[in-house]
């Protein structure tokens, strides 16, 4: 039988090759190159799917080239993590990519936390609760996560590992106790943590670099066995002659308090800048073993470059490859300064100023929420470095600013509905979103760069003649011409470039407002406010990301909630290639905190674009809070512009649809 | 001193085909032409250059008066953003007094360049109507284009070529340009299944995709 069927596909194909030949040119026939131009011009995986499944000569192009290119064209400035062992699979990259573009926009994401088992030790310091720094990797080779956090004195760590589907994931609790090496809270608290890539013999070794209140730079091993110990120690110390000789005890004259920490690669290795309260310190990170590691650039700020004793220096962060720092000061007229290297060293200045922009949003009259400095990469694959830079503000706005020279993409955002709540953290995915939180509770607040996207999640899902649902709140932005029409055009023409109402009013931002998640509610009371102190994620395609927040941790996934499809097709409740489908747990870990599942409310609140003295009364929008489940499938419910779990009210939205 | 107009012959596999005349100016956007006159600088412009690209008089006269269509577009696009911009609400950061001229000047020429990019990147009507012909006509202009060297008509045939495929199924591909399935059933079936991700997780199908 099976023969038969073969053999007459056989003549069928003979007969439609020789019909093929007697047209002129087909698609199949055009040289590479320019298929892959077609394909660039392609919105979304679908229609990729389509074209590879037309012939053997197609899905090989698809297989081998198309899915670098779509994810190049849709997705230009998210950084992957680097494999070792060769190229990515791209195709893989395009799912998850398309598959979270989608999670973030409906904003399907659930949380829990991780607070220690024992009542949280008093500090000898005010401050009752720890306040966490954070760094976060991943490592595509070994599939292993790694999150490390300072707790006070101590350093924790987790690891876990992506196991074959199906299989629960490998999880590895580390803690380096700082009462064991004689660190008292409060003075050798951590103030920045980051973890060095690279590092070591073996290619994917990693350790913990941390900083001290004490003044002392450490690299840690981050190794199961031997988790905490000092590889290394950094201090201006080492380059006197004293250290040279020998004479001089280890522990003396380190630098002041370490107030931030980050670390680049480049060519000629891994550089860390670390910025105490007067002094930029650069150090290479040692390739040859050493423990004792001398700085390879001093830049003394309160000798060299400021003008009044009462400034300090928060923050310095690398804005390229070990040639710009973004610095983040306290006490000066200006907060935001950068430095750059010229051959005669490194000068001090000024960062470029829009008048127009100073005269609505002051950056003289605010401060600088030093810990939020984040720098943007519009092209991900453009190592180079950048000039621009989002920072969050006291008086509550985020600026994103080219330091050098005031340019187009200059803007700045603000929660519409509570905009004098400040960041304290931020986090930068490309330049599709950011994450923010601060003294506000366990909140995070999601923004859109209000960029074109190279990638609409809307444009693989069918057309519909109506406006996107349910109505978004926007306290400020006027819908688009179109918009205030509930219906339009049920079918997209592409050929003349005319979308259907509901894909062309789905890209717009009106429909795309930005969302505030609330985590108190089911945080257990302690004693003294919660606040957001940073923020983490392994890297621009993990579907989830880390939050330190006073006393604890929150992790956060990409998640949307079971619907009818899902029992048709399996994986799809967390991301295929860099999800763990079992990131939920409860109970006592092995690294002394319990993970508990956290309840949220999330409400969308506008555009996010800063409005000069916003004072005019705003009707709340509401609160979205998921129930357990999704007993009710409300109709298009795959259109709806929020994950099942957020369609509330349901009498509501289906009159609204009627 | 660059000639008005150029006459360019049509060598179609060895055999003289017709000969077309354009201006300078809509040449030059071709970089293919732009070579071969200044090959031809010190000659006299009254023979016809011949072009060996192997194209049809057909499609090289429908690209030639492509070609004459848009030879004005940078600078009337530009005037057009120009003008645009010279309103202040219209830039993007707004610029106002006590900006200094000179970074006045920086950000506005650079929000000027991404317009006009964007604008020279967009189809017209006119185009839209240019490729409604034939798939394999649309085939025929985007290989010329591409090999005279006319990125902005390789871009809109490339994009026109999308257009055609976006939101049809295999079936359509295949029938639209006539691709013979070359999969036995059993690797088709397997290829469905494993790029199934890439379908939308939609609660209901349109009819054309059933």
């Amino acid at each position: 039988m099976d023969g038969l069927r073969t053999e007459r596909h056989r003549v069928q194909d003979i007969e439609l090759a020789m019909a093929a030949l007697t047209t002129n040119q087909g698609l199949a026939d055009l040289p590479n190159e320019i298929l892959l131009l077609v394909l660039a011009n392609l919105e979304s995986a679908r229609d990729m799917r389509s074209v590879a499944l037309a012939c053997r000569r197609l899905h090989q192009l698809v297989r081998d080239e198309g899915w670098r290119v779509f994810v190049k064209t849709g997705f230009s400035s998210m950084s992957v993590p680097e494999s070792r062992k060769g190229q990515h699979n791209w195709r893989q990259l395009a799912e998850s990519l398309t598959w979270q573009s989608r999670c973030w926009d409906r904003r399907a994401l659930q949380f829990q936390s991780f607070v220690p088992v024992s009542a949280p030790r008093q500090h000898a310091s005010r401050r009752a609760l720890f306040q966490p720094v954070l760094d976060a990797s991943f490592d595509p080779d070994t599939q292993e996560e790694l999150v490390v956090w300072g707790a006070g004195e101590t350093v924790v760590a987790r690891y876990r590992e992506r196991r074959a589907w199906g299989r629960p994931a490998k999880i590895a609790w580390l803690r380096s106790e700082g009462k064991d090496f004689g660190l008292v809270a409060g003075h050798d608290d951590v103030r920045a943590i980051a973890i060095a890539r690279h590092y070591g013999a073996h290619p994917g070794g990693r350790a913990i670099l941390t900083g001290r209140d004490n003044g002392e730079l450490a690299l840690l091993s981050a190794e199961p066995g031997r988790f905490g110990e000092r590889l290394a120690k950094f201090s201006p110390a080492f380059s006197s002659e004293e250290a040279i000789s020998g004479t001089r005890p280890e522990e003396s004259t380190d630098q002041d308090t370490v107030n931030s920490l980050d670390v680049t690669y480049s060519g000629s290795g891994s550089l860390v800048a670390a910025a105490t309260r007067s002094t930029v310190l650069v150090y290479k990170l040692p390739e040859d073993g050493s423990t004792q590691v001398a700085p390879s650039a001093t830049y003394d700020l309160a000798k060299e470059a400021f003008n009044s004793s009462s400034t300090q220096l928060c923050r310095a962060v690398w804005m390229g490859q070990g040639d710009v720092l973004a610095l983040a000061l306290k006490g000066d007229k200006e907060n935001l300064r950068y430095m750059t290297i010229t051959p005669s060293g490194w000068t001090y200045l000024s960062t470029a100023k829009n008048p127009e922009v100073e005269k609505q949003f002051s950056t003289r009259n605010s401060n600088i929420c030093p810990n939020s400095l984040q720098p943007v990469h519009p092209q991900a694959w453009n190592k180079g470095g950048t000039s621009l830079l989002l920072s969050a503000w006291r008086d509550g706005t985020c600026r994103l600013q080219d330091i050098r020279t005031s340019s187009p993409f200059d803007a700045v955002y603000q929660d519409n509905i509570d905009p004098w709540a400040d960041m304290e953290a931020l986090m930068v995915y490309g330049t599709e979103r950011f994450v923010g939180g601060g003294m506000n509770g366990a909140t995070v607040k999601v923004f859109d760069f209000r960029w074109t996207k190279g990638y609409y999640h809307s444009s693989g899902l069918p057309c519909l003649d109506r406006a996107p649902f349910s109505p978004p709140p926007q306290p400020f932005l006027q819908p688009p011409d179109i918009g205030s029409s509930t219906h339009g055009p049920g079918t997209c023409n592409y050929l003349r470039g005319e979308l259907c109402h509901w894909h062309t009013l789905s890209r717009h931002l009106y429909y795309r407002p930005n969302a505030t998640f609330f985590l108190s509610s089911s945080l257990a009371r302690r004693n003294g406010p919660t606040s957001v102190w940073s923020l983490a994620k392994a890297s621009d395609v993990a579907p989830n990301f880390f939050i330190g927040i006073s006393g604890g941790i929150l992790e956060a996934n990409l998640e949307p909630s079971r619907d009818k499809m899902a029992t048709m097709r399996s994986s799809t409740i967390s991301d295929p290639n860099f999800g763990f489908g079992d990131w939920r747990r409860t109970g006592a870990e092995q690294g002394g905190y319990v993970a508990k599942p956290l309840d949220m409310a999330v409400m969308e609140t506008g555009d996010g674009a800063a409005v000069w003295g916003n004072d005019r009364p705003i009707r709340l929008p509401r609160m979205l809070t998921p129930g357990f489940d999704v007993p009710d499938i409300i109709p298009l419910a795959s259109h709806h512009r929020l994950d099942p779990r957020l369609h509330l009210v349901r009498n509501v939205e289906r009159r609204l649809l009627a | 001193m660059a000639p008005t107009h150029i006459s360019v012959k049509n060598v179609d596999n060895g055999r003289d085909g017709e000969v077309f005349t354009i201006t300078y100016q809509a040449a030059m956007q071709s970089g293919i032409l732009k070579d071969l006159i200044s090959d031809f600088e010190h000659a006299s412009f009254d023979e016809a250059i011949p072009l060996m690209g192997n194209i049809s008089d057909h499609t090289l006269g429908r690209i030639i008066s492509w070609l004459t269509i848009h030879s004005r577009d940078v600078a009337r696009i530009t005037e057009q953003v120009k003008e645009f911009l010279e309103n202040p609400q219209n830039r993007q950061p707004p610029t106002g007094p006590g900006m200094d001229d000179d970074a006045v000047n920086k950000a506005l020429s650079s929000q000027e360049r991404t317009l006009v990019a964007e604008k020279l990147k967009t189809l017209t009507p006119w185009d839209v109507q240019f490729f409604e012909v034939p798939t394999d006509e649309v085939f025929d202009i985007l290989l010329a284009a591409n090999y005279l060297d006319i990125q902005r008509l390789v871009d809109f045939s490339s994009q026109t070529v999308a257009n055609m495929i976006k939101g049809k199924t295999t079936e359509q591909i295949r029938d639209l340009f006539g691709i013979v399935n070359d999969f036995t059933p059993e690797e088709e079936d397997e290829l469905r299944r494993t790029e199934g991700w890439a379908l939308p997780r939609c609660d209901w199908t349109p009819e054309q995709w059933q």
